[in-house]
């Protein structure tokens, strides 16, 4: 249970009932960490496009590099998730 | 992190990927990587740590290892991009995936912080917000089994058999 109250997927409609959809048809699942965001949809989509792009789009970097940074960040941070 | 360290595996399959997974959760430094990962790794902590700190100098070793200005460009707001999301994850309280270890509870084997932790939930449970009422419940943090707070958390978990110290003080509306 977050700390703030978020949007329940049986509860989403419009822009987050779009991107709840999108995210059970790419992961399985609604992530603890997309549902964080639902309160704001339009920083939700933001938050995602830098995400995708950083990650996934073309990059002179591997992926598993992009990964290995993203492990060394959280590691640092000390973040369990 | 642990997130991550299974996107890592997916990406590099096999023996070797599990190798170096686990040690970049470990310590980067002792994981078994080239020059240029080395520097990346080295970059990612000095950008997170101390940010105030860095230096134009502090490229060099990015350039040295054959990593070209958009490749440190790449890298930097990936690095960026997870401090940013790190903190709304922690600020807010991120759920954790089911398939997570439990977040790590320091200090879960003294009876002492669990009776204080007890005493905090009773004080609390429930209190009123503007949002409405909050109850404070325990929550096991292997299969999110809910059960009422003010009293101690059951030695195993009813539903899953999660020891006692798997259980954590959360709110419920």
């Amino acid at each position: 249970m977050a700390w703030i109250r978020t949007v329940p997927e049986g509860a989403a409609e419009g822009e987050l009932r779009r991107h709840y959809d999108a995210a059970v048809s790419r992961a399985g699942k609604v992530f603890g960490i997309v549902r964080l965001m639902s309160p704001n949809p339009a920083v939700l989509e933001a938050a995602m496009g830098l995400y995708r792009a950083a990650m996934f789009g073309p990059s002179p970097l591997s992926r598993a590099r992009r990964e290995m940074l993203a492990t060394v960040v959280s590691r640092v941070n000390g973040c369990h998730y | 992190m642990h997130a991550h360290a299974k996107d890592f595996r997916s990406e590099v399959p096999g023996p070797e990927g599990e190798r170096v997974a686990a040690a970049l959760v470990d310590d980067w430094r002792r994981a078994p990587l080239d020059a240029a990962d080395r520097a990346l790794c080295e970059h990612a902590e000095k950008l997170t740590l101390r940010p105030h700190a860095m230096r134009e100098a502090d490229l060099r070793p990015l350039h040295e290892a054959g990593l070209d200005d958009r490749a440190i460009h790449d890298a930097t707001q990936v690095i960026a991009y997870f401090n940013y999301i790190i903190r709304v994850a922690d600020g807010l309280g991120v759920d954790l995936e089911p398939d997570m270890p439990p977040r790590p509870r320091p200090h879960a084997e003294s009876s002492e912080t669990e009776d204080a932790v007890a005493a905090a939930g009773e004080a609390m449970a429930p209190c009123i917000t503007d949002t409405g009422t909050m109850t404070i419940v325990w929550k096991c943090l292997r299969c999110n089994h809910h059960l009422p707070a003010g009293s101690d958390p059951p030695a195993a978990c009813p539903s899953c058999g999660a020891p006692r110290t798997e259980f954590a003080l959360v709110e419920e509306d």
